[in-house]
């Protein structure tokens, strides 16, 4: 009987929960993030930053990424806060200041990572869609598809 | 593959010479083999036979008889026959007595004076093996009638001797024991088995194997050698005498000073290269295990033996084994206790207070600047200064103590009976800083009880606790952290201050701007303590309804926890301006090195848990010539690592320094996170063994790992390995009957490296930390996806061949071992940076399994074991490691020039401008290609490579090796006389620099050190640079111009300050004499022993002035350290 004892205990010891799938808690990841609705909010929230990188020049002087070929010429003249007054176009042209290393013309830069972050919603949207009610799946797909229309519109 | 050919041929050199030693052989040598051939026994003193060789004719044929007859022509010896299979060799002259005395103890009838016979003394007993067992054959001697016998099959002898002598036992491996007879007429006695021979079983992955059997490529230390010495660190200990193993120690800080330690080199530059680490089959570190505790360390180093740890195992395996209670009738108890004195290898010497001034003040002269010391403010520095500022200090003998006392106290207890077996252990470790302030202690527990509860069950529970508390000042001893400013540590301090001030003002204020005695004294504590439990519970059932099947569980719980304080204090000091002449006050917080007149106080907390399960099959079964065994393991292991932390500052009492008592708390310090990791496996084994000759293996792992997409979890790691034991053939045996045993052994399979982050596959993404979104009237926080994830992320596979083999002469005496490998590692994790156009290259994953590398090298060792005479003995060792890797395939720019591209050369070398002396003159710097920085004479030239005209990057090219030796090598020697041992280990390194500038370390620049720029920063400088240095047109010198000025251009990554880090220490000597206090029956006696015994005595190096192992491109470290050591073992 003891040794009949001891065998399941050999098999119970050796039979232990799951090991290797568990949702990772080292870091704000996909897995925590499309846990519940709320998260997924404050995901969703990040998309309307396209809307301060290509609609307010105001917050994106001269240097950044995102600073479009429009906000160098005459009519919008800027640095800073103010449209109109600046010397953008002087700075920008400037001997050296834009090299292969750095090219601060370079407007593709925040475009592309855009584009790969909707993108990537998108494909985690379907990925957990499972999670989620359909009414909330398609409210969430809806705000942001809103949002990257306006996107492209623009 | 033309790498292998070469590797190969020199293994074959290497046996060449052997082969042609065949023509003469020793004697004594010769009477082995003749002892195997014919199945028959000598006995005979070795004196006798000491110095007499043999010319061996092809006697293979030949007639016992005939070759006994030819031996007694050849020397002066005669062969007694005392039955039919044993012979007495004796000198040509004998005494009748004690042929007869023989004669009649084995049964002839005897012929002489029975007188004679009736003066001698009749000795009894039974000879046993570890296990209890009788031993059959072993050799019973008396050296001082030159008589003999061997036991029977019950393992009982009876011997007639003289009643005043002694008797050897001796047993082919198994330890001589020598036992006085003292009047008794029984000695039962119990054999101690010698490590290292056929029958040792070695400590394989996931069980144990006969070495005979072994096919993989495996090294093994005994530890027992290592027991008795004052090890704080086992790392530091291996180097030199595991073969395969390649090591360097970069610091002496009392518990932090691991070696980094590499199993046959580096095979791929992910991760930290660490070879995985199994403790009583559990992944644990085994640094801080007490030497006591342990039983054998086992190297695997080829696919065969490695590939049972999959996706963990393509940098090797250590396995070690704590040790178990033995079968013993008593209880074996052993106390011992080490008193040591450190004191650095190596440092440089530095100039007292008015030397400095001299060679100051000379400096700024050629610079044609003004003097720094007057020859009044020099008198003062010598004599004294009444303003109590100028003053002779030697900031350096100051922080070093002549000597760091350290202690080590062990206590065992085992014993144990057929059913119940215990060791336990307890341990003490104190060690004390060559540097005030810093300080390791550590506590070991262990219990290892196994239980026999029937002839079906065993269970065993192996329990260790261990506490380390680890004590330095705010200010670091030793970092070489040059990210977070840490590399400013004390030792650097003590450079940096100017040797011309006093240390504190008449008030007591401390003066100079970097007094080191602050940052030693008055900068606060970090202290660190870590609390280890680990636990392991197995069960082992043999099914009795199936003969060789047994199942076996193993459950193991691992739990440290850590925390930390770092309390770091300000304080006002003051320092003289040596330009203005005044005296400047400030407040400074020195361990962050900035002002701050605020203290601060970090405490941590951390908590880790491993879970290690495996459930097992093992079947063995041997029919006729042919032996199986299979093994069918499954593992699982999870861990949990959880942190936690907060800083304060602004503690009102710096005497109170809790958090409780903090009036502010620093922004952005707290912390806390949990990770998890886990990995599952199917772990398979079949071996083939027939007629103890062929042997064949498969071993292989299947491996899912958390660090993967969940659909490519999956890896198998598959090996094959092949054994030939040669000399058990007859062609073999007809051509070269001394080689007592030759086995061919080659390995080849797959192995796996994940040591990368966790969740690599996963998208992560940030928390803002200020609101980004206004809806309506509020704002919100948002998450923004961070870097693109590589969704393919698989684990690195290094393909590993083997091919060795493994001699033995002369029934073991001489034993050798070589093995080559190749490895190929392919998918290497590597950044591919700079292959997209910066406006692509964010989107898409820059962590890709894309490179390849290759290592290749070779391990031998040659051990010699002998005893001449009853009393000599002795041992010696000498192993050799070469490993060598390179990139065959890394992501680099085409643009590259070809003296610069990566490809092709070996991982850890050094990107850098070749020199070319130094310019003597003007008109040399007019015309040769220079940097952007200013140029002098006595400057570094440096060679044009693409021959532009000026040197920049495109001008760098492969300098320097890796600091990371490729050779590194070990020669161990011990020497016995009676009851005293003489044993010296040598251990070197070569195929390795030091750069002492160069690119610092993860920091991207260069600058100059403390060990070759001049007055850097006004710091002292070592003699070794003012007497060396370059003073005018024509100086030859090691270094370039004497000056106080930042010389740029000689302060780049350059050959000039590459240094050949080679060396050969003696790494431990030790003299030990033991006195047997009491004899009983049994093997066990009461013994002392009491040794000296030294580390690091001595180092020999082109590097005079610091140590080889010094951290490459270092301002200042904590050096490595040499131990003297007296301690006392006693076993009862």
């Amino acid at each position: 009987m003891k040794e009949k004892i001891v065998i399941c205990m050999l098999i119970i010891l050796g039979s232990c929960s799951d090991t290797i799938d568990f949702v990772p808690t080292s870091s704000f990841n996909e897995v925590a993030v499309w846990e519940n609705e709320a998260s997924v909010k404050l995901y969703v929230n990040s998309f309307y930053r396209i809307f301060e990188d290509y609609f307010q020049y105001g917050n994106r002087p001269v240097g950044n990424d995102a600073t479009l070929p429009d906000g160098l010429t005459d009519i919008m003249k800027y640095t800073s806060n103010s449209p109109g007054e600046g010397t953008a176009n002087l700075i920008m042209t400037q001997d050296g200041y834009t090299s292969v290393a750095a090219n601060h013309f370079d407007v593709w830069g925040s475009a592309y990572a855009w584009n790969r972050r909707i993108l990537e919603f998108l494909q985690d949207l379907d990925k957990y869609s499972s999670r989620f009610t359909p009414e909330v799946k398609n409210r969430i797909e809806a705000e942001v598809r809103a949002v990257i229309m306006e996107y492209i519109h623009r | 593959m033309r790498k292998i050919q070469n590797t190969l041929a020199l293994g074959i050199c290497l046996l060449l010479p052997l082969l042609l030693a065949a023509q003469s052989i020793e004697l004594k040598t010769y009477l082995r083999e003749v002892e195997s051939r014919h199945q028959v026994q000598f006995l005979y003193d070795d004196a006798l036979l000491r110095n007499k060789s043999v010319q061996i004719r092809d006697g293979e044929g030949e007639s016992l008889d005939k070759i006994l007859k030819n031996l007694q022509n050849q020397h002066p010896i005669q062969f007694f026959r005392l039955n039919d299979k044993m012979y007495a060799v004796k000198a040509a002259q004998i005494f009748p007595a004690e042929v007869e005395a023989l004669q009649e103890k084995t049964g002839d009838k005897p012929t002489g004076n029975i007188e004679e016979m009736k003066s001698l003394f009749s000795v009894r007993g039974t000879v046993t093996d570890e296990n209890g067992l009788p031993a059959i054959g072993v050799n019973i001697f008396n050296p001082a009638s030159n008589t003999g016998t061997i036991t029977d099959p019950n393992g009982t002898y009876s011997l007639v001797c003289k009643p005043s002598t002694s008797l050897l036992f001796s047993y082919v491996g198994y330890k001589t024991e020598e036992v006085a007879i003292r009047q008794r007429t029984t000695i039962d006695i119990r054999l101690e088995p010698l490590p290292n021979t056929l029958e040792e079983i070695v400590v394989v992955a996931y069980g144990t194997q006969k070495r005979a059997h072994l096919t993989g490529a495996v090294a093994t230390l005994n530890t027992s050698e290592l027991a008795r010495k004052p090890v704080d660190n086992l790392t530091t200990m291996l180097s030199g005498r595991l073969p395969g193993v390649i090591t360097r120690q970069q610091s002496g800080v009392p518990g932090e000073n691991s070696a980094k330690f590499f199993i046959r080199g580096r095979s791929t530059p992910t991760g930290s290269g660490a070879p995985l680490i199994i403790v009583d089959g559990v992944e644990r570190p085994f640094d801080n295990l007490d030497p006591n505790e342990i039983e054998t360390i086992t190297i695997l180093k080829d696919a065969a033996s490695a590939s049972m740890y999959g996706v963990r195992a393509a940098n090797g395996v250590v396995m070690v084994t704590t040790r178990r209670g033995k079968e013993s009738p008593r209880l074996n108890v052993s106390v011992s206790s080490t008193y040591s004195l450190s004191k650095n290898t190596a440092f440089p010497d530095y100039p007292d207070g008015p030397d400095y001034a001299y060679w100051h003040n000379k400096a700024r002269q050629l610079d044609g600047l003004p003097v720094d010391y007057s020859d009044d403010d020099i008198q003062k520095i010598r004599n004294g200064d009444p303003a109590g500022i100028l003053g002779n200090t030697e900031w350096t003998k100051k922080i070093f103590k002549p000597f760091a006392p350290q202690t080590y106290h062990n206590i065992n207890i085992s014993g144990g009976n057929a059913k119940l077996k215990f060791f336990n252990n307890a341990a003490y470790l104190r060690q004390e800083g060559i540097v005030q302030g810093v300080g390791f202690e550590r506590i070991n527990l262990r219990s290892n009880v196994e239980y026999q509860v029937n002839n079906h069950l065993h269970v065993s529970l192996n329990i260790a606790g261990r506490l380390e508390d680890r004590q330095q000042p705010g200010t670091s001893p030793g970092s070489q952290d040059i990210t977070i400013n840490n590399y400013k540590n004390i030792i650097f301090y003590s450079i940096l201050a100017r040797p011309t001030t006093l240390p504190k003002l008449a008030d007591g204020t401390y003066l100079g701007w970097g007094n080191p005695l602050v940052a030693r004294d008055e900068s606060g504590f970090y202290s660190r303590k870590n609390n280890i439990f680990q636990s392991t519970a197995s069960l082992r059932y043999k099914v009795p309804a199936v003969d060789g099947l047994s199942l076996r569980s193993n459950l193991s719980y691992d739990f440290d926890n850590g925390t930390s304080k770092w309390f770091i204090t300000p304080i006002r000091m003051a320092t003289w301006d040596y330009g203005r002449r005044e005296l400047v006050y400030f407040d400074r917080l020195m361990p962050k090195d900035i002002a701050s007149d605020r203290n601060e106080l970090y405490q941590g907390f951390t908590e880790f848990t491993r879970l290690t399960t495996q459930l097992a099959a093992d079947y063995e079964k041997k029919s006729g010539n042919n032996e199986w065994k299979a093994l069918i393991l499954f593992e699982e292991q999870r861990t949990v690592t959880s942190s936690f932390g907060v800083g304060a500052q602004d503690l009102p009492l710096s005497s109170l320094p809790e958090l409780n008592y903090a009036t502010q708390y620093i922004n952005n310090s707290l912390y806390g996170s949990r990770g998890q990791s886990g990995t599952r496996g199917i772990v398979s084994r079949l071996g083939w063994i027939h007629r103890e000759k062929y042997m064949l293996e498969w071993t292989g792992r299947a491996d899912w790992s958390s660090k993967f997409p969940k659909n490519e979890r999956l890896g198998l790691f598959p090996a094959l390995s092949a054994g030939w034991v040669i000399s058990s053939e007859q062609f073999f045996r007809d051509r070269l009957p001394w080689i007592s045993r030759m086995k061919l052994r080659t390995s080849a399979g797959i192995l796996g490296n994940d040591d990368i982050g966790n969740f690599r596959y996963l998208k992560t993404f940030n928390l803002s930390s200020n609101p980004e979104v206004t809806f309506g009237d509020k704002a919100y926080l948002d998450l923004l996806t961070g870097a693109v994830p590589n969704y393919n992320i698989t684990w690195e596979k290094t393909r590993t061949y083997n091919a060795g083999y493994e001699l033995e002469l002369g029934s073991g005496s001489w034993s050798m071992e070589f093995d080559v490998f190749y490895k190929l590692t392919t998918d290497i994790l590597q950044s591919i940076a700079g292959v997209y156009p910066p406006s692509l290259g964010g989107n898409f994953p820059n962590i890709v399994n894309r490179g390849k590398m290759d290592a290749r090298g070779f391990e031998a060792v040659l051990t010699h074991r002998a005893s001449a005479g009853p009393h000599w003995s002795y041992q010696i060792s000498a192993n050799l490691t070469f490993s060598r890797n390179r990139y065959l395939e890394t992501d680099e720019s085409p643009n590259l020039p070809s003296w610069q591209r990566r490809t092709g050369m070996p991982l850890g070398s050094v990107l850098g401008w070749v020199s070319d002396g130094l310019f003597q003159n003007n008109e040399e710097i007019a015309s040769a290609a220079l940097t952007s920085y200013e140029v002098k004479p006595g400057f570094i030239r440096y060679k044009d490579l693409n021959g532009d005209g000026v040197i920049n990057y495109a001008d760098r090219t492969w300098i320097a090796r890796s600091p990371i030796p490729e050779v590194i090598g070990g020669f161990n020697a011990s020497l016995s006389y009676k009851n005293l041992t003489v044993n010296v280990f040598f251990q070197g390194a070569t195929r390795t620099d030091l750069m002492l500038t160069g690119e610092y370390l993860g920091a991207g620049f260069s600058d100059g050190t403390f060990f070759t720029q001049p007055f850097k920063w006004g710091a002292n400088t070592p003699y070794f640079i003012l007497e060396n240095a370059w003073q005018k047109e024509g100086d030859q010198t090691e270094f370039p111009r004497l000056t106080t000025v930042t010389p740029f251009n000689n302060n780049l990554s350059t050959d000039f300050w590459k240094r050949d880090a080679s060396y050969l220490r003696l790494k431990t000597m030790e003299i030990s004499y033991t006195f047997y206090l009491k004899e009983n029956s049994y093997s066990g006696k009461t013994s002392l022993n009491v040794f000296l015994s030294g580390t690091n005595l001595f180092t020999l190096s082109r590097l005079k002035y610091i140590d080889p192992e010094a951290p490459t491109v270092s301002n200042g470290f904590y050096p490595q350290q040499r131990l003297y050591n007296i301690g006392i073992n006693l076993s009862i």
